[in-house]
């Protein structure tokens, strides 16, 4: 028999070596069938991706990030799992809910991905600069006031630039920002993915919160991208900043010792966090002969216990209740923090135009940030405004008689 | 009326100023219409393109690579020019006949693009160091023997490494060995674009001729990139190298002067050249009150005589055949052996599923390139037949019943 091809994207120097044996190990088991795994760059990915929807060929299984899954739906890749094989991953109750609605669309009871590896957006801060400036951890950004209130006074106390996201072209500006919008009790999209919201009053101010933080920023010309900010905060130039569990692997590749990671607190944003990460789908051309194996290599990898070290060393969680049970997960106290915003996150609209919201989003969302940066005084309401009706107008000219 | 979306790929900045100078001149002349231009790097070009596709948004004209075209056909994305709008361009006799087929697929009369940009593969040598072999120029790189005793003598007077071509892995590898397999007798494919050829007794043979060039080459354990070639030739440590009409424009921004510059040769390579470039497409999703506007655009930039500035700056040539008589094009004695290159040029095959081999093929050029620099010593011939056979059988199951 042929191998099974599977592609997944790159992960870590140190966790795609354990994923790499684990699947040998799994071809080993089952003498006929060997496992042909190739690991793609992230950058890379979406095209490669593509080729495989569009060129039915060189990927049988594939682990693609959750946001992508409506396009390959939209572009009919995929072959839905059956009943009988979502029961043998244990079906929805298994998983953590906003992981598993991840698996398949609004208005489509069909499960076209099987959740994998999740990882929900948080706050990281630095304790000591909080006790110093004696804010109380536990409620310092349990809303937008409250946030604003504590940058306001770590500043006051002489952190100049006490916050930091990344201001350059990224989706991660839409799925951090999500939680403001969320939280200002807005929504990207109608619930039945036809109608753009962006432009509506709630949005509107989700937004403008998150853009006015920037006087708490570092001001920059350039954009920042994401380590820099990881950077900024290894080196104390600023007290908090977004992100998600992966954030963890880096400090710990950076040789951060166990009591200075002690010393970093984890919260949760003031809105619910978004939920994203990668799912296992199989792909419509995979082979007759390749079915019952694809299903197998799925099932195995979404539930083996042998992949902890991997989940941990990738810097995602597992999207299942079983194993996020276990350590480290179950007994580390930043993990804890992390797994309280998984259960209390969402995903985004599950329609299979989202990846065109998004990409337009992205897009918008790094113009604004180059106008807040070239002038930071300016009114962030209405330059939020002159954005957002123009694309919530374009969005709706698309989004018309199609889902 | 709303502007109408042209994208196309990155270009100089000298060229894109020129560009933006020549829309602005067509939207004069087409009062109250406005063009919106988008530029996409060249390195997710491709991505951000199947976005236009898949989401039926983001672009109505586009500037694409001549090779994708047949993937946006598969796609069911774009719109056909019809018999009037290529009459108005002047049809197929206007344009060189490698660049016109380019935009059309084999068995289907439609013409899914217009050609625009052109490029093809040449050699480029340092004219001291062939007449120091006392070897005739004009015959010196005619065919696989004639190059093999220039690259045997300019070893033995002294240029240890007298060729270099890239090593890593790029589609410019196929595109040069093109003219290898090609002037071998050989093919890709099949005429009717349903059989692989890779692994027939021709083909193999190109292949193998221009791998066993690697002892002309400098020993590397890294893959060498495009550039590295280009500064290998300019600091004379090469006398050879395979490029295109860009390297022109390379040198000069380098600062090379006329007089050096009349010491590069160009000869066409042993076979015929493979000839790319970039075409105009326009999409399906045009909406109705667009699509004169769109073919209007279309006739312009592939018409407008104020746009040779634009094709000397980018380095690539017009596909026109009035626009090619014409200024530097005709008198340069370095452009008129690239015009020879690309009227005695061909196409790969134009099949939907074209992108499909190209990328496998360049999947595996580059793992023989790993091969060969990893082991020069070893017998290239088992080398290339061990790795195109297995190719070939899985192309051929892939592409059966389908085009």
């Amino acid at each position: 028999m042929h191998p099974l091809d599977f592609t997944f994207p790159f992960h870590d120097e140190e966790a795609s070596p354990i994923l790499r044996q684990f699947l040998e190990e799994f071809g080993r088991e089952r003498r006929d069938m060997q496992i042909n795994a190739t690991e793609v760059s992230w950058d890379n990915m979406w095209g490669d991706l593509v080729r495989i929807a569009l060129y039915k060929d060189g990927a049988e299984v594939s682990e693609v990030g959750s946001t992508w899954v409506g396009s390959f739906v939209g572009m009919d890749a995929l072959r839905p799992y059956t009943l009988p094989e979502i029961a043998r991953v244990g079906g929805a109750a298994a998983f953590i809910p906003s992981v598993w609605q991840n698996g398949s669309l609004i208005g489509d009871n069909t499960m076209w991905a099987i959740p994998w590896l999740s990882g929900p957006r948080v706050i990281f801060y630095w304790r000591d600069m909080f006790e110093h400036a004696g804010l109380d951890e536990a409620t310092a950004f349990q809303s937008f006031e409250q946030m604003e209130e504590t940058l306001a006074r770590l500043q006051a106390h002489g952190f100049s630039t006490p916050w930091a996201v990344t201001t350059r072209r990224t989706a991660n500006t839409v799925y951090n920002i999500s939680s403001w919008v969320w939280g200002a009790g807005g929504d990207f999209i109608s619930a039945d993915g036809k109608r753009a919201l962006v432009a509506e009053p709630e949005v509107r101010a989700g937004l403008a919160h998150y853009f006015r933080l920037y006087r708490y920023m570092p001001q920059r010309s350039e954009p920042l991208d994401g380590i820099a900010t990881f950077e900024l905060f290894q080196n104390q130039t600023v007290a908090a900043i977004l992100s998600g569990p992966w954030f963890l692997g880096w400090l710990r590749r950076r040789g951060m010792p166990p009591y200075t990671l002690s010393r970093i607190g984890v919260a949760l944003l003031p809105g619910p966090s978004f939920i994203g990460g990668t799912n296992l789908v199989i792909w419509k051309h995979v082979a007759v002969d390749h079915e019952k194996m694809a299903t197998e290599l799925v099932r195995q990898l979404v539930t083996s216990p042998a992949l902890l070290d991997f989940y941990h060393l990738a810097g995602l969680l597992p999207a299942r209740r079983d194993l996020l049970a276990r350590p480290p997960f179950s007994t580390d106290p930043h993990y804890q923090k992390i797994i309280e915003a998984l259960l209390a996150g969402r995903p985004h609209s599950r329609v299979t135009m989202w990846g065109f919201v998004e990409d337009r989003l992205a897009t918008l969302l790094a113009q604004i940030w180059s106008e807040v940066r070239a002038d930071p005084t300016q009114d962030i309401a209405a330059l939020i405004e002159s954005y957002m009706a123009p694309l919530a107008q374009r969005l709706d000219a698309t989004l018309a008689g199609r889902r | 009326m709303q502007p109408l979306d042209f994208t196309f790929p990155s270009h100089s900045g000298n060229a894109l100023a020129t560009l933006h100078r020549a829309i602005e001149e067509f939207q004069k002349e087409h009062k109250g219409i406005l063009v919106n231009t988008t530029e996409f790097d060249w390195l997710t070009a491709w991505n951000d393109l199947v976005r236009v596709a898949l989401y039926k948004d983001g672009a109505e004209v586009s500037e694409v690579g001549t090779t994708w075209v047949g993937g946006f056909v598969g796609m069911d994305a774009l719109r056909p020019y019809t018999l009037s709008e290529i009459s108005r361009v002047g049809g197929a006799a206007a344009f060189l006949s490698a660049a016109w087929q380019n935009s059309s697929l084999i068995g289907d009369d439609q013409q899914w693009a217009i050609p625009w940009l052109s490029d093809t593969r040449v050699i480029f040598y340092w004219r001291d160091m062939v007449e120091h072999t006392g070897l005739d120029e004009a015959g010196a790189f005619q065919s696989f023997e004639q190059m093999d005793e220039t690259l045997g003598r300019l070893q033995s007077r002294g240029v240890t490494t007298p060729w270099a071509v890239t090593t890593r892995r790029t589609a410019n590898t196929l595109y040069n060995i093109s003219s290898w397999v090609w002037g071998a007798g050989g093919d890709f494919m099949s005429a009717d674009g349903k059989r692989v050829l890779v692994a027939e007794p021709k083909s193999l043979a190109g292949l193998i001729e221009y791998y066993r060039l690697y002892r002309y080459m400098p020993q590397r354990s890294e893959p060498m990139d495009g550039f590295a070639t280009f500064e290998l030739f300019l600091k004379q440590d090469v006398a050879a190298m395979i490029s295109g009409p860009w390297f022109l424009k390379w040198l000069q921004q380098r600062g090379v002067p006329p007089y050096t510059l009349s010491r590069i040769g160009v000869a066409l390579l042993p076979g015929p050249s493979f000839s790319g470039g970039t075409g105009l497409v326009i999409w399906k999703h045009v909406p109705y009150d667009h699509s004169q506007l769109a073919t209007d655009l279309v006739r312009f930039l592939v018409t407008s005589p104020a746009l040779l500035e634009f094709y000397q700056q980018t380095g690539l040539l017009p596909a026109r055949r009035d626009l090619l008589a014409q200024l530097q094009f005709n008198t340069d004695p370095h452009y008129q052996k690239i015009i020879e290159a690309l009227e005695t040029g061909r196409t790969h095959t134009r099949i939907p599923l074209w992108g499909l081999v190209e990328d496998r093929l360049v999947t595996t050029l580059a793992s023989l390139w790993n091969e060969v620099r990893a082991d020069p010593a070893q017998d290239i011939a088992t080398l290339i037949e061990r790795t195109m056979v297995p190719l070939a059988q899985r192309l051929d199951a892939t592409l059966a019943g389908r085009r």
